[in-house]
């Protein structure tokens, strides 16, 4: 939790929720838990507006709640990790687009932007999306098929129950309810009445047969797609798309006998890797060179399987820790060499080769001339990329010079923290001058928008080459120059992000794996 | 990161460093320029040694900025995007009436469906500090907002008045002028039940909110600035 992260967390939530619900949201990182009166009394606000950020937050579960030192009152604490991924949403639509289909995408679009929700208000409202998408005469005609989509997203752990509050001893709601659910109802999907969803949809009073049941977005089960993907990407850019479509198999596999975040995977043999591959096409070309693939994918320096036994054909493990740290490694390794040259990246990998090494010898083994070695060596020191180690001969405290040794080494995680650090602080600086352009020129932008929309409903009533000409001139050319000029330093910096976004991510996940 | 690395010079172990590093122990050799001092902050922007790697996009990242300025763009338009109604002292403006009243009908009450699912103090929206406010003003406090309503009415009165006969158009407002005094007297002495009701557009009841206090003492503004002398300038 550094001061970029909590930076970009209030700019997130400023940009989302507005601008008092990120000052609740700053208050409430700085602070960790804190009771309702606090966060008023801090961050100066009214009480009705506090308590609605503090809803809002709840609601999209940004925030979560626990009865504090008192029963009576409720303390309330920020999920940082959950408002960082509010960045992710497009990317969690876009998988489950490629996945399952438009329809499931409604289905998450309306969870997403609900926060939680009942099966049956989510699929009526996706179901009227559609209707005015397809424009179908009727909703109700989609509502056996997003019920699919539903329980087949549930299943899959996409969506899960959210828990409910305890029933209290008298039977009356308590003041700060304890929400709780069943580890075996959690994915366990609903069964909906679609009768009743049609007279709902009309606007009449209805039991779904879902009354006081609740789901949300299981959003770690998307990180759990979004990591594979890295990993399979990974292995098609390094060897070749079979290489990609085994490890995906792999993975497959993984799951059935192997918690998801595990460090490594429960040995998979060979013969049933063969064997799904096989059912799946018995005339893939990978099946003849199977044993090679494996091999070479194993023998790979970035160690994403490696065998652990010989019965049954081999057993092969992925090592997902392993992987992520070869991964960091390279994005790294591409960060130096983007901003210091890649003679300076040559460095960088000597040194991680060796472990430990003196100065000397980097300048011997790199085979760059001395100066400029020391020079590149000592940027990457400055810039904080390597550390250096004193080791002494003797233990005397005034050992003169001739008795230590400074090698240089790498500290993996701590570059990595540090690069996780800096790519929250581009990714603040570019959103804030996103927002500065969009702001300087609000005008311009607002007058664009009048006017396409004034030629598109003119368009619509069937209007005139001429008129339309006309409607376009009223922006001068100057102002068009001006708006095409912002729009594309805008699209520029969005790009930035979403790229940004996903260097963040496998740190992350780096991090995540290596202090498990 | 800028910052660090700058803390050379003094003590004797720094110049053991540096001969073992291999940099010379009296300072910089003959042919390097001597390394002066640096007293001030690195620029802000200092000038970029190479050029970034143009970023791809591609059909799929295109998709997601869309799709991430339709999510924006709801979040703006939903009743989860909170914001001050800012009152524009200089003049009243037409469009103000509209713009309030949209922003006014926007609750996060829409946006919840399920209370038991939140901490009770978070539902009662509206009721206990307003009911506390309430009680003041039946202390003679509002005396002042209530006389502007008392001018709406008395002018729609006016209205029908012109419309009606006048004669006894005059004594009727007179009369009910008094009756509305009379419901606000009784209005406050009870000042409980139905209040909530009542309170939840009282902003706007008065047709103005001149009464919430707008008021900024400045203090957030050291409040920020106190966090970033804590660690030091920031460059």
């Amino acid at each position: 939790m550094s001061i970029q992260f909590g930076k970009v967390c209030s700019l997130i939530l400023r940009e989302h929720f507005g601008e008092i619900v990120g000052k609740v949201g700053t208050d409430l990182y700085k602070w960790g838990q804190k009771p309702l009166m606090s966060v008023v009394s801090s961050t100066k606000l009214s009480v009705e507006k506090v308590r609605q950020s503090l809803c809002i937050l709840v609601q999209y579960g940004l925030a979560t709640f626990s009865a504090g030192r008192s029963d009576r009152i409720a303390e309330y604490s920020l999920l940082p990790e959950k408002v960082f991924s509010l960045l992710r949403y497009p990317r969690y639509l876009y998988l489950i687009k490629t996945k399952f289909g438009v329809e499931a995408e409604m289905l998450m679009e309306e969870f997403l932007k609900a926060g939680f929700g009942s099966a049956s208000r989510i699929i009526i409202r996706a179901a009227t999306r559609l209707k005015e998408k397809k424009e179908l005469e009727d909703a109700s005609t989609n509502f056996p098929l997003l019920r699919d989509k539903f329980v087949s997203l549930v299943n899959k752990q996409y969506l899960m129950r959210c828990p409910a509050p305890e029933k209290t001893e008298d039977g009356k709601p308590s003041l700060i309810p304890k929400l709780t659910v069943a580890e075996n109802q959690l994915y366990l999907p609903p069964t909906l009445n679609i009768k009743a969803l049609t007279i709902l949809d009309e606007g009449n009073p209805a039991d779904a047969g879902d009354e006081g049941v609740y789901w949300r977005i299981n959003f770690d089960r998307f990180h759990q797609d979004f990591r594979d993907q890295i990993m399979v990407t990974a292995i098609s850019r390094r060897i070749d798309e079979n290489g990609g479509e085994i490890i995906r198999l792999l993975l497959q596999l993984m799951y059935i006998r192997t918690e998801a975040w595990a460090q490594i995977s429960n040995p998979i043999p060979f013969t049933e890797l063969r064997d799904t591959l096989r059912k799946q096409d018995p005339q893939s070309p990978i099946l003849q060179h199977l044993d090679q693939y494996l091999k070479v994918i194993e023998e790979d320096s970035s160690g994403f399987i490696t065998r652990v036994g010989d019965s049954g054909g081999g057993q092969y493990c992925i090592n997902m820790r392993k992987s992520f740290e070869a991964l960091a490694w390279n994005c790294v390794e591409n960060i130096i060499v983007e901003r210091f040259g890649s003679k300076a990246a040559r460095i960088f990998r000597l040194v991680k080769d060796r472990k430990f090494i003196e100065q000397e010898k980097i300048q011997q083994i790199a085979m760059i001339p001395a100066r400029e070695a020391k020079q590149l060596t000592y940027r990457l020191l400055q810039e904080n990329f390597l550390q250096i180690q004193e080791l002494r001969k003797s233990m005397a405290q005034n050992a003169g010079p001739n008795k230590s040794f400074f090698l240089f080494h790498v500290d993996l995680e701590e570059v990595a923290r540090m690069v996780l650090d800096f790519s929250y602080k581009a990714l603040y600086n570019a959103t804030t001058r996103r927002e500065l352009e969009s702001e300087e020129n609000r005008r311009l932008i607002e007058k664009k928008n009048k006017v396409d929309s004034i030629a598109a409903n003119m368009r619509l009533q069937g209007a005139a080459q001429e008129q339309l000409d006309e409607i376009e001139e009223m922006m001068a050319p100057a102002e068009v120059e001006l708006f095409t000029k912002v729009m594309n330093r805008v699209q520029k910096l969005s790009e930035a992000e979403l790229h940004l976004e996903q260097t963040i991510f496998l740190m992350q996940l780096f991090l995540n794996y290596s202090t498990k | 990161m800028a910052g660090r690395g700058r803390g050379r010079g003094g003590g004797n172990s720094f110049k053991d460093i540096n001969e073992r590093i291999g940099l010379p122990a009296g300072g910089p050799a003959a042919g390097e320029a001597p390394v002066e001092s640096v007293l001030e902050p690195p620029p802000l922007f200092p000038p970029l040694e190479s050029r970034p790697v143009p970023l791809d996009l591609g059909v799929e990242g295109e998709y997601l900025l869309a799709l991430k300025r339709d999510f924006v763009e709801y979040f703006h338009d939903s009743p989860s995007y909170l914001q001050d109604i800012v009152v524009k002292a200089d003049i009243q403006r037409y469009s103000d009436r509209y713009q309030t009243a949209t922003l006014a009908s926007r609750t996060t009450a829409d946006l919840v469906c399920d209370w038991t699912h939140f901490p009770k103090e978070l539902k009662d929206i509206g009721s206990k500090p307003r009911r506390k406010r309430k009680l003041k003003s039946s202390k003679g406090n509002a005396k002042v907002p209530r006389k502007a309503e008392d001018i709406i009415n008395r002018l729609e009165e006016l209205e029908k008045q012109e419309e009606g006969s006048d004669a006894e158009g005059e004594v009727e407002t007179d009369g009910k002028k008094v009756d509305n005094n009379d419901e606000i007297k009784d209005a406050d002495s009870e000042a409980g039940e139905e209040v909530d009701e009542e309170d939840l557009d009282e902003e706007m009841d008065d047709g103005t909110d001149y009464r919430n206090s707008h008021f900024d003492n400045g203090e957030d503004y050291i409040d920020e600035e106190e966090d970033n002398l804590d660690d030091g300038p920031v460059y």
